[in-house]
């Protein structure tokens, strides 16, 4: 099957240079954050991510094999499914290494994620939601763990909105 | 109710009452109405409760996850800045769903296969892909698929 889709359409080996270089900038940042979760144990990290390329890469570098990822090897990425007719003609199962990543994600004790929402949904419904790290900003640079994205900061539960957040638009003072 | 795949607890709800839409003062009253409700439920045992907000504007969702929350942990609750999923919405998802079969054989043998074992285990995700604009700082091609 041949999918129409813009983001995919660029040229083969700039892709694959592009690839090595975010490889090069993420992929450590991505592997420390995950193995301060692991608390010293030696357990696993499952690594998963939109490319094929990167999951193998990570699998197979020997430098990785430090740090224990282990990631299915496959020979497409995952496809994106928030994209209204992005990919004419699939079907149901063509996207089932979606939900493959997302739900062994869901039974990780931890997640580390960067950008974008996947990552954050996978370290939601996780064993423990609140063990989280954050390896990218919003911008998309790497930034060490810990870090201050990773922290949920709280507040007593007699706090007012207006205690909060100042002055309210809305009738919630008092709750 | 469906089992929980991790807890294989099942969930059983008391009708306390239904907050809706169709008084006058809508937002007022689901306010209220939720409000008094959510004290009621914080005595008794069984804590599950739904209610609704007349439209989905930034305030009244706001106020809404205020009220959530502030009815929904023991001590404290994150800070707005800070807020990620909630903490009990990993209950709520593996309660509401579950993989067909065909799905969850592929995900059993993948885990078997990578040594897996729920819990015992961390993640990590990159997205690599499907750059957003601000990607473009870092990657010089991704400069192409962002306007000027």
């Amino acid at each position: 099957m041949k999918f129409n889709n813009t983001y995919r359409d660029f040229d083969k080996n700039r892709e694959l240079e592009e690839l090595s270089h975010l490889l090069r900038v993420c992929e450590i940042g991505a592997l420390n954050c995950a193995s301060l979760l692991r608390e010293g144990e030696d357990i696993p990290i499952f690594f998963a991510s939109d490319s094929h390329l990167m999951t193998r890469d990570m699998t197979f570098e020997s430098m990785n094999k430090a740090y224990n990822v282990v990631s299915p090897v496959r020979n497409i990425d995952p496809l994106h499914i928030d994209r209204d007719d992005g990919w004419p003609g699939s079907k149901p199962e063509d996207f089932f290494n979606v939900f493959e990543d997302l739900l062994i994600m869901g039974g990780s004790r931890a997640v580390a994620y960067g950008m974008g929402s996947f990552g954050s949904f996978g370290a939601a419904i996780s064993v423990n939601p609140l063990n989280i790290a954050v390896h990218r900003d919003w911008t998309g640079m790497p930034i060490k763990c810990p870090n201050e994205k990773s922290a949920i900061l709280r507040v007593p539960l007699n706090t007012t909105f207006t205690q909060t957040f100042g002055k309210s638009e809305t009738p919630c003072e008092g709750i | 109710m469906p089992s929980s795949r991790r807890t294989g607890t099942n969930l059983k709800f008391r009708y306390v009452g239904y907050c809706d839409r169709r008084k006058k003062d809508n937002y007022q009253h689901i306010i209220n109405c939720t409000k008094n409700a959510a004290k009621e439920l914080s005595e008794i045992s069984v804590k599950y409760f739904i209610t609704s907000f007349p439209t989905n504007t930034y305030s009244q969702t706001n106020d809404a996850n205020q009220l959530y929350q502030m009815n929904s942990y023991d001590i404290d609750m994150p800070l707005l800045k800070y807020w990620k999923f909630p903490e009990h919405f990993t209950h709520i998802f593996w309660i509401m769903f579950e993989p067909i079969p065909g799905l969850a054989q592929i995900i059993n043998r993948t885990m078997s296969n990578l040594n897996l074992v729920e819990g015992k285990f961390v993640s990590a995700h990159v997205r690599a892909r499907y750059p957003v604009c601000s990607d473009s700082k870092i990657f010089k091609h991704f400069h192409s698929y962002c306007p000027l």
